[in-house]
């Protein structure tokens, strides 16, 4: 898997998960046979890894783009023991960044930087013996990362028609970090919806609740966030027992339908580090029905951000977001004692009707631990429940929209109004599509 | 890195100027001699930051050679030896301050050819300085900046330093403002503009002040105006002693006529360009800042302030509790420590947008608990509550552990503009001094009329904008 990290949020984000997949592959209470685990690191090493450079240090498969230096330079100078980013694969301009500007970064930058993207992205490919998909990091919020992103996905899914591209998006808080956050998501989204083949959305807001509620973090920094964040990616890409599920099982599992593109990963437990010693694990029931829990409309609360609890759901009607397709990944050894049933996860009030009820639910376990830890589940989900978030951005956005406000400054780089009501026509048809589920 | 280019024009622009460059190697850990700033302690562990600062070197520093040297600078000395060069044009039509660069302990530091003087000045006349040193000039200035441009591998903008009441910084300095927008369209241009008391010191500043602010609406990316009452206000904090600072009250005791003031400016202008010379976890570029403050064209003159305004901590402090955020923030939305002396949130006016750039560590719990405070505080057009901006930058302030730069685009600044017009009208009916500015070639009376017209419009702008009813269109639908 090729992974590709824009602008500050995706360079921070892919120094974190490179971190912890090195972590993982170097931890040491797996709770599996050294045999089995030498062969576990064997097969992720090759997914994130080239090769180890002169030093002994793993090379990230990894391209760095940016349009400013300072992020990039950061994430470099990070050094780790284990690993490091190829110096090579750094495309990175000396300009000034692109101004939080979805339109600079897709009209004007976006463009200087194709050759330097296609090229090293060739080569990479070239390199790699069983080419398994494209990972690309960004928010969506800035410029770069939303608009070097979308430029950057529609030139590669030119290129490479039948690869399989996988987007990880991080969509901002609700209000508050960039004035013109909405227009940025509202337009990158419109690209990714159209271009790659699944978009996973993180929300970071939510991801802060987490850090807040569960890690009992009063102090929480974008470097606790990125934690959270990379150890959900990790979990999806790390290597599962019965296949490999990569960027294409991926795809062609939770992305099954064209107008469907969209997804969510939902994790549980989260064990702060300073009390995982000391914490006692629930079964895995508890915890598929803490997953279970998370798919159930009307909820106030978000239920990932809370911890699971022994009290198992009561068997009432609950409502449930429908969803498409999921996937379950199970992390961490699975005994008699301790059963995993994933039948709660298959009910039927939990899908559309029409998709078949084999391609509904996947399941993938892994008996070694991540990253030592006794038990971790992901849930991979393609469901209704996304409309909501779109919801929310169209309609801030389109507020700014009708009030003309900010649009002066894409205009400047050739972003007309045409294109932000083609953008919002897509958005409200991904909207319409997940509502009617 | 990215790299400015500082403007420097007038007696004003050029004061600014020398307090800008002590106090910016002071923040590189490059020891003056210049007396003052030594007296400004660095806080403890700043020291932890060097790498950071050196790598940031070069944005306001040209280096020959760069590859020979560590740029860590230690003295003046090590800049002499190293040919380190400021970025910086100077330019004055009467020589007496410009020549104190040319004789200071950093007289090294300035390229005598980017130095631009002349004599005797522009007596207060904006005509005289924008027509008649403006033409003369143009070539000069021109292939003076076009050499600072070359020696930069990554212009990120330019640093324009002023004052809009007399006739050099307001008149030739508004009139480089044009050439930089005609010869670098793509580069930003940040202006610092002093604007006069309302109790003139120069009595043909209304004129100059209404003359200068149109350039200013036509050509700067931004415009951060600054009041010397406002400026006045926070000096005499320390000499009353309402703020118990005592390295601070020396080195204000220490300095120049103005200089304690343009220290100020100069702290904020630090705050403004922190995010795109340090590194940051939520790094905030200098052109992210009109992308995220400017909504509507022309609308860009931007409320700055800072807290804490001392250049220095009067004690160690403890950073770890949340009092401590909260009261920074609190600060920088009191109107104490606002740059002019109109106060963005009062209650009538409306913040059009605002950005938070925060330097040292903190963590975005806190951030985001003062953003929602910030929300509930400030009153909002129907769409401009979501219109905010936060940066962090990793590196603080040298004297502190911490500080913020608040930047507002408020509705309020029409009180500015409808005060330019009022004092404008209050000489002009009387038709005082105009033919000073009528004998200039070039200049024709269609200069005050257009000018005043211009700031009317937006004047007006802000108006519309504060009156508006909310626009409610239903969102697309789709069938
Ligand atoms: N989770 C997480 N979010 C981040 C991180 N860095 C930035 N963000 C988010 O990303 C958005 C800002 O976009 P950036 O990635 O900084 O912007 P960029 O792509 O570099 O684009 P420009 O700076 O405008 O050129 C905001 O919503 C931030 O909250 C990070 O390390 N982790
Ligand atoms: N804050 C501050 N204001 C200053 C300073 N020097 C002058 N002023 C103000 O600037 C205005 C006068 O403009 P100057 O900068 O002296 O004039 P000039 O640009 O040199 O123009 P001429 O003297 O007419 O050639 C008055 O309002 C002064 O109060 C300074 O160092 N700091
Ligand atoms: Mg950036
Ligand atoms: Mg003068």
């Amino acid at each position: 898997m090729l992974t590709i990290q824009f602008g500050q949020c995706g360079n921070q984000i892919g120094h974190s998960l490179f971190q912890h997949v090195s972590n993982d592959l170097d931890s040491t209470d797996t709770g599996i046979s050294k045999q089995a685990n030498s062969a576990y690191i064997e097969e992720s090493f090759e997914n994130w890894f080239t090769s180890l450079n002169k030093d002994g240090k793993r090379l990230a498969r990894a391209i760095l783009v940016d349009t400013e230096h300072k992020v990039v330079n950061k994430v470099c100078s990070k050094s780790s023991n284990c690993w490091t980013y190829r110096s090579q694969n750094l495309i990175c301009q000396a300009g000034g960044g692109s101004a939080n500007n979805w339109a600079y970064g897709s009209l004007i930058k976006g463009p200087q930087l194709k050759d330097e993207i296609l090229d090293i992205t060739r080569r990479e490919i070239e390199k790699t013996d069983c080419f398994n998909g494209i990972l690309l990091l960004l928010s969506s919020a800035g410029g770069t990362g939303s608009g070097v992103g979308s430029f950057t996905a529609e030139l590669l899914r030119n290129e490479f028609p039948n690869k399989s591209i996988v987007a990880s998006i991080v969509l901002p808080y609700a209000s508050g970090e960039i004035s013109v956050q909405n227009y940025n998501t509202m337009l990158t989204l419109a690209r990714f919806t159209e271009s790659i083949d699944l978009n996973l959305l993180i929300q970071n807001e939510q991801i802060h609740t987490i850090c807040t509620n569960i890690l009992k973090n009063v102090e929480t920094k974008l470097i606790n966030i990125n934690d959270v964040i990379s150890k959900k990616l990790c979990s999806l890409f790390q290597p599962v027992h019965q296949s490999w599920c990569g960027v294409n099982f991926l795809t062609s599992t939770i992305a099954c339908h064209p107008s469907y593109k969209l997804a969510t990963i939902k994790s549980t437990p989260y064990i702060s580090p300073s009390i995982s010693q000391y914490e006692s694990f629930y079964s895995w029931r508890t915890y598929i029905d803490h997953l279970k829990q998370m798919l159930q409309i009307s909820v106030l609360t978000d239920t990932e951000a809370k911890p699971p609890s022994n009290f198992l759901n009561s068997k009432a009607n609950h409502l449930y977001y429908k969803s498409i397709s999921n996937m379950l990944l199970s992390r961490g050894n699975i005994t008699e004692n301790d059963m995993m049933t994933c039948d709660d996860l298959r009910s039927k009030n939990l899908y559309v009707n029409w998709n078949s009820s084999s391609d509904q639910l996947t399941y993938l376990n892994q008996e070694r631990r991540l990253l030592n830890q006794d038990k971790f589940l992901t849930l991979v989900t393609n469901n209704s429940q996304i409309h909501q978030t779109l919801d929310g951005i169209v309609d801030k956005a389109w507020n700014l929209y009708t009030h003309s406000a900010f649009l002066h400054q894409y205009k400047k780089f050739g972003l007309e109004e045409d294109d932000f009501l083609e953008a919002f026509a897509k958005i409200e048809n991904v909207i319409k599509d997940y509502k009617s589920l | 890195m990215s790299q400015f280019i500082t403007v420097q024009v007038g007696q004003c622009g050029n004061q600014i100027g020398s307090a800008f460059w002590p106090l910016t190697l002071h923040e590189y850990g490059v020891q003056t001699t210049s007396g003052g700033v030594n007296l400004l302690k660095m806080y403890k562990n700043y020291s932890k930051n060097s790498k950071e600062l050196s790598d940031a070197f070069s944005s306001f520093f040209y280096v020959p050679d760069s590859q020979q040297h560590s740029f860590a600078f230690k003295n003046v000395s090590d800049l002499e030896q190293a040919k380190v060069k400021a970025r910086a044009v100077l330019v004055d039509m009467e020589d007496s301050v410009v020549s104190r660069f040319s004789q200071g302990p950093l007289s090294n530091l300035f390229d005598r050819t980017c130095t631009i003087t002349n004599y005797p000045g522009s007596g207060n006349n904006w005509a005289v300085g924008y027509y008649t040193h403006g033409l003369e000039y143009y070539n000069r200035l021109e292939e003076t900046i076009r050499l600072m441009v070359e020696k930069c591998d990554c212009l990120h903008g330019f640093l324009l330093m002023h004052s809009v009441g007399g006739g050099t910084g307001s008149g030739l300095g508004t009139a480089t403002l044009k050439l930089l927008d005609d010869a670098y369209p793509h580069v930003d241009r940040f202006v610092s503009s002093v604007y006069p008391a309302s109790t003139q010191d120069v009595i043909t500043a209304p004129y100059n002040v209404l003359l200068a602010t149109r350039e200013l609406i036509e050509h700067a990316t931004c415009v951060f105006p600054s009041e010397n009452r406002a400026l006045q206000d926070m000096c005499n904090m320390y000499r009353n002693g309402k703020r118990e600072n005592a390295d601070q009250a020396k080195y204000n005791a220490s300095c120049l006529p103005f200089q304690d003031m343009n220290s100020i400016i100069v702290n904020m202008l630090m705050h403004l360009t922190s995010g795109s010379r340090f590194s940051g976890s939520l790094n905030t570029d200098m052109n992210e800042l009109a992308t995220n403050l400017v909504a509507y064209p022309n609308l860009h003159y931007i409320f700055s302030s800072i807290s804490p305004v001392a250049l220095t901590a009067p004690y160690i402090i403890t950073t770890n509790n949340k009092k401590y955020y909260d009261e920074l923030f609190t600060n920088a939305w009191s109107r104490n420590n606002q740059l002019i002396k109109v106060d963005p949130l009062q209650s009538r006016s409306l913040i059009i947008g605002a950005a938070h750039i925060y330097r040292g560590d903190a963590s975005l719990t806190d951030i985001r608990r003062n953003i929602e405070r910030f929300q509930s505080k400030a009153k909002f057009t129907a769409w401009s509550k979501e219109a905010m901006k936060v940066g962090l930058c990793s590196v603080p302030p040298v004297g502190h552990p911490a500080s913020l730069l608040c930047l507002m685009n408020s509705t309020a600044i029409s009180y500015l503009f409808k005060d330019i017009i009022h004092q404008f009208d209050k000489l002009y009916k009387k038709k005082a001094h105009i033919h000073h500015y009528l004998q200039v070639d070039q200049f024709e009376n269609e200069d005050f009329i257009g000018s005043r017209e211009k700031i009317l419009s937006v004047f007006d702008q802000y108006i519309r904008i504060e009156r508006q009813t909310p626009i409610n269109i239903s969102r697309l639908e789709l069938n």
